[in-house]
């Protein structure tokens, strides 16, 4: 009690370190110590120490599943960055300056973003079905009998398409982080880069983008996180063993299916689910502080403050 | 004094707190309804299930009843959850011995031991089988058959004059006839393990019944040439376009659509399906028949259902063993065949279903291919998941058929 007297602050801090504690800290340090046994979830657990990190880098089989999924994330995490991101940002430009129906288009963009993943899994099945779904029903009445395909059955199309209908979902979260950027932009400043005959494209780099810094930086790491976390909508169009040949196999699957799903030869294994989920924990954490570090560094001309603004 | 006066204050909200608590359980007087709860794990079962437990609340007026339908692809894994956080339903089917949830469930004590409990006096050594570990029965056995059968469109097969083949040259003509006329011969989901599984069975059943006798016996290998040979007639169908432009983005529910919307001539999947496709579509004229043998027998594909076990730590034992009873008796027997249209597996329980009676016509019966795998695994070793983690790729040619009939192998004993 003194203590909180003669250090209030302390008083602000504590509900949310034990909300923290509770809810982060403690599942992280359970998760680990079930990382080192080997148990099915009941009954006893038995002491094998690193054996379930070995199976997981080292066994034949285990291992190549485990790298093809992270894999996987990290190509969809480059695809977030790459080329998701770009045009959020491109949307979210159009939207400020509002182009013609700019309300309607919000509101298309926005639309799937509200659908649950499981309804969009469920309607992207339906639509690419090779023998009754839209697309190849289309194709054969227009005479492309050729490009008939299996789509999600497909393992070469499987990932990029799966990659389309995640952001067709999700593009309007980052958008809108980008858009309420914009809105935040002082027009003074527009309009004295317009007196002084800045084209839309000068505009764009020397006044816009770089007011977009604090946008960019949550969007870079949020997307990340997202590409890292993938699971719903590769669940629902490629079920538990992700797809045909694995092709749209993906960390959270991976961890799905062997923590519940008994791929664990015959068995459960939350030992091993336990195993995967810090593994993947700490991949997600080192890219985080990577980007933070790196992000901030950059953005702030190297003067050394790390805090995201 | 302010010191006594929190405390007093803390006190009192203690006070308050566990008289709250404690206050439920007073009111009811020892007099709260019992309520148990079912899972089920796919939406085929559900018309049964649900006129089965109201038949049993009938007769039980002070035993409530709720089910819960889930989805086969994530059935096990919300079990396993919830038995970890002791909060199981009462009763829960599983897969019997076909999988290993079962015996795994009962190395983690989660499921009460029913021997003597419940009679099965009447049941079949196979149906038996399925529920039993070590000699102890672990759940209650199922009503039903569950074989596999060819769904045929008759409006189909008339419009191009084709008949019910009589051997399997045969069928392999009509499939051939059916795709030059520009129909999809035989829906079929590649997508997903179960889906062939069901779709391979009755062909390795038509074209190597010797090797399914001997391997039921244990004295043939999985990477026979015979099991090799069916292997590559499914692989050579898909090639010719027999399954439509990509059945490997198909999955169960799709396959089984494109069937009931007319799309597809055929489709072979289980008979436990007998009843979807005319739900789909009440319109539908169908029919069913085995894939005969080269000499024009007919197999039939026999596994029996499992039913349901009691969870261990159910909060209401006695009803939940009520319930487990009543399931095992042939009344609750033949309502759950009456309602899923599906093969009796039990004497006494009887059908008068058309369809059925054409899905059973047969010459002689057979083991399942999964049920061979699950008997004759290595100690330690799970080819019934390898089979249903990998079964795929041979469709998708990321193996060969020597590659996965030899991985398998290795795996039994």
């Amino acid at each position: 009690m003194l203590r909180f007297t003669r250090k209030p602050y302390l008083g602000f801090i504590f509900p949310g370190f034990v909300i923290y504690t509770v809810f982060m800290i403690v599942p992280l340090l359970t998760a680990v110590y079930y990382s080192f046994f080997q148990w099915s979830g009941l009954g006893p657990k038995i002491f094998i120490g690193l054996e379930n990190y070995r199976s997981l880098f080292f066994d034949e089989r285990l291992s190549g599943i485990f790298w093809n999924a992270l894999g996987n994330n990290f190509k969809f995490v480059g695809i977030v960055l790459a080329i998701i991101m770009p045009i959020q940002l491109f949307i979210a430009y159009w939207l400020d300056v509002k182009i013609i129906g700019y309300k309607f288009h919000r509101t298309i963009i926005f639309l799937p973003y509200v659908i649950s993943s499981t309804i969009v899994g469920f309607l992207t099945m339906l639509v690419f079905n090779p023998n009754i779904g839209i697309i190849n029903t289309f194709l054969k009445y227009v005479g492309l009998d050729s490009h008939l395909s299996a789509w999600f059955g497909d393992p070469r199309r499987a990932f990029p398409l799966v990659s389309i209908v995640i952001a067709w979902q999700g593009i309007a979260a980052g958008m809108f982080i980008f858009l309420a950027n914009l809105k935040g932009i002082s027009q003074n400043i527009i309009e004295a880069s317009l007196i002084d005959g800045a084209g839309r494209w000068q505009r764009f780099r020397y006044i816009i983008l770089p007011s977009l810094k604090p946008s960019l930086i949550n969007n870079i790491i949020l997307g990340t996180i997202w590409g890292l976390t993938q699971f719903d909508i590769p669940f629902v169009v490629g079920g538990s063993q992700g797809g045909v040949n694995n092709s749209i196999d993906f960390m959270n699957l991976f961890f799905y299916r062997f923590a519940f799903g008994g791929s664990y030869y015959g068995e459960t294994s939350m030992g091993f689910g336990a195993t995967i989920s810090v593994v993947l924990f700490f991949i997600i954490l080192i890219v985080a502080i990577i980007q933070i570090t790196f992000l901030t560094r950059k953005f702030d001309g190297g003067s050394g403050q790390r805090s995201i603004k | 004094m302010k010191k006594i006066l929190y405390l007093l204050i803390a006190v009192l909200v203690l006070c308050t707190t566990f008289s709250a608590f404690g206050g439920g359980t007073q009111d009811t007087g020892g007099m709260e309804p019992v309520r148990l709860t079912v899972w089920e794990h796919t939406p085929q079962f559900e018309a049964s299930l649900k006129t089965t437990l109201e038949n049993f609340m009938a007769k039980n007026p002070d035993i409530k009843v709720e089910y819960e339908i889930k989805t086969p692809d994530q059935y096990y894994a919300l079990l396993a959850t919830t038995i970890q956080a002791g909060e199981a339903p009462d009763l829960f089917w599983t897969n019997g011995t076909a999988t290993t949830d079962l015996g795994n469930l009962v190395k983690q004590n989660a499921v009460m031991d029913l021997t003597g409990k419940i009679d099965v006096g009447g049941y079949s050594k196979m149906a038996l089988k399925m529920t039993t570990i070590n000699g102890k029965q672990y759940q209650t056995p199922g009503a039903t058959i569950g074989t596999r059968a060819v769904y045929y469109n008759k409006d189909i097969f008339k419009k191009y004059g084709l008949k019910v083949p009589a051997n399997f040259s045969e069928f392999e003509k009509n499939l051939e006839i059916l795709k030059s006329k520009g129909e999809i011969p035989l829906s079929f989901g590649g997508m997903f393990s179960w889906s062939i599984l069901f779709h391979f069975e009755p062909i390795l059943a038509a074209m190597a019944p010797d090797w399914i006798e001997e391997a039921t016996a244990g004295k043939a290998r999985v990477n026979d040439a015979r099991v090799k040979a069916a292997f590559k007639k499914m692989l050579e169908w898909g090639e010719k376009g027999y399954y439509g432009p990509g059945y490997l983005g198909v999955d169960e529910g799709g396959q089984l659509l494109a069937f009931s919307k007319g799309e597809a001539a055929m489709t072979i999947t289980g008979s436990w399906n007998a009843n979807t496709f005319n739900k789909n579509n009440p319109d539908l004229n169908i029919g069913a028949f085995q894939i005969p043998t080269k000499d024009g027998r007919r197999p039939l594909v026999v596994t029996y259902a499992a039913g349901f076990c009691v969870y261990d730590k159910t909060e209401y034992p006695e009803a939940a063993l009520k319930l487990a009873q009543y399931l095992t008796t042939i009344e609750s027997q033949q309502i759950w065949v009456d309602q899923l249209k599906d093969v009796p597996g039990l004497d006494g329980v009887t059908t008068n279903d058309p369809l059925v009676s054409e899905i059973v016509k047969n010459d002689f019966q057979v083991n399942s291919f999964y049920t061979i795998l699950g008997d004759f695994a290595k100690p330690g070793a799970t080819p019934t998941q390898l089979w249903e983690q990998d079964n795929v790729k041979l469709l998708s040619g990321m193996y060969t058929v020597d590659q996965f009939v030899n991985m398998l192998n290795d795996q039994m004993r």
